[in-house]
């Protein structure tokens, strides 16, 4: 029998600096509440300079590791897993990718270790990629969903810089049975590169942009460096897509949508995931709603609100859970899981 | 139910108002309908009246009359999320 992908830990990493939507509201000349009823979001996470990608993926994946029970004497993780995947829109660097540099920070040792791209879907794919790492071998792979996507937003653009923040979130996924919970039931893909345009950013790498923003270089053109977004567009399409990548993922599984217990959508706006949810016929009180306090994470999104809802005791074991997610590409992805019997995380571990 | 309460129920959804206050004549504008509104109301009216609901029309709606006559002369909606 095919080996099964499940979830055996989770963990996240948020940067110390909360910005609140006041802060940003008197710079971008509107007001916090407006900021507030477009999207939700209430406040997010800023990295520093000394913080990129690289060591909030590095940070989540420890938390995962520790989650799981895998622990070390000498902080190092030699053969404790058989892959690393980290998603990510904003990498350190063009070269290297971001995950052999975390799976360094980590200390896995020489296992495979990739970056992957699909904007805001990132996650979703990689979780995917990993369940086919595991069918075909592997006894344990971690992802992780981590950006610095602060460095990617115009400071003076109102409506694209207030939605996005930075962070990161980790699974550790292991060979296991289709029948436990924790197991990843069904996962479905997408895109649509004609969508390119409506969602995208040109610019360089994050760690340039991160020593750009704090090194006092003059700010380039904003058109050649920034995210730009047609927010109408990505608006329907985000609720078209993960609709039905959601009805589909619900079909291969043989799953009703009145049996998921919780949907997890990409964190991008309130109104989107309501909308969805609206869409699949579900009452919003099964969704899990995280941005407010971070953001838009980007491929971070999910496994931060999913460690946050597992705290908040909003994820039982058992519980069916609806992962769908969209992004720039256009890329979409929804994956089908039973909720893993894992400890609440103790209070007060960042 | 007649088409015009049923478009009331929905636009009420997404404004302060409730469906009884919204005649034919009431003017989106004063509902403090934004932009996302009247996409999430796009979007909800698909759902009730089961028709591909022109987004641009529906931003271009002055009034719950313009709303109902969009309902009215939408074609059925397709289970392609393309056609949304």
């Amino acid at each position: 029998m095919t080996a099964a992908a499940v979830v055996a830990g989770l963990g996240s990493a948020l940067p110390e600096r909360a910005v609140g939507n006041d802060e940003l509201a008197a710079r971008l000349d509107v007001t916090p509440e407006w900021i507030e009823r477009r999207t939700g979001i209430r406040s997010r996470r800023f990295a520093d300079h000394t913080t990129p990608t690289s060591a909030l993926a590095a940070e989540a994946a420890r938390g995962a590791l520790a989650d799981a029970g895998l622990t070390s004497a000498d902080g190092a993780f030699n053969g404790a897993v058989d892959a690393l995947i980290v998603a990510t829109y904003t990498p350190d660097y063009q070269i290297p990718a971001t995950a052999p540099l975390a799976a360094a920070a980590l200390g896995l040792g020489a296992v495979p270790a990739f970056d992957l791209n699909a904007a805001c879907s990132g996650f979703v794919y990689a979780l995917a990629t990993a369940a086919g790492l595991i069918a075909t071998g592997a006894r344990r792979v971690l992802v992780a969903g981590a950006e610095t996507a602060s460095t990617l937003t115009d400071p003076a653009d109102r409506t694209v810089h207030p939605l996005f923040g930075d962070g990161a979130g980790a699974v550790l996924l292991r060979a296991g049975d289709p029948g436990e919970p924790g197991a990843l039931l069904a996962t479905d893909l997408g895109s649509d590169g004609t969508g390119a345009g409506r969602l995208a950013a040109p610019g360089s790498a994050s760690r340039a942009r991160l020593l750009d923003a704090e090194g006092g270089r003059p700010r380039p053109d904003p058109s050649s460096y920034f995210m730009a977004m047609d927010g109408r567009e990505v608006f329907l399409q985000a609720v078209a897509r993960m609709s039905a990548s959601s009805r589909t993922v619900l079909d291969r599984a043989g799953v009703k949508p009145s049996e998921v217990d919780r949907i997890c959508g990409h964190q991008a706006n309130v109104r989107i995931l309501r909308a969805v949810a609206d869409e699949l016929g579900a009452g919003h009180d099964r969704l899990l709603v995280d941005l407010d306090r971070v953001g838009n994470t980007g491929a971070a999104s999910i496994p931060l609100a999913l460690d946050r809802a597992r705290g908040a005791e909003r994820l039982d074991p058992g519980d069916t859970v609806l992962l769908t997610a969209f992004g720039g590409g256009f890329t979409w992805g929804s994956a089908l899981l039973r909720w893993p019997d894992t400890h609440p995380r103790k209070a007060g571990r960042s | 139910m007649t088409t015009a309460d049923r478009v009331a129920a929905v636009v009420a959804k997404w404004c302060q108002a409730s469906p009884e206050e919204l005649t034919p004549d009431t003017r989106l504008d004063d509902l403090d309908l934004d932009s996302l509104s009247r996409l999430e109301t796009a979007l909800g009216l698909q759902r009730e009246f089961r028709v591909a609901v022109d987004d641009t029309r529906m931003n271009d709606a002055e009034t719950i009359a313009d709303v109902i006559a969009i309902v009215e002369t939408s074609p059925p909606k397709t289970g392609d999320p393309d056609a949304v």
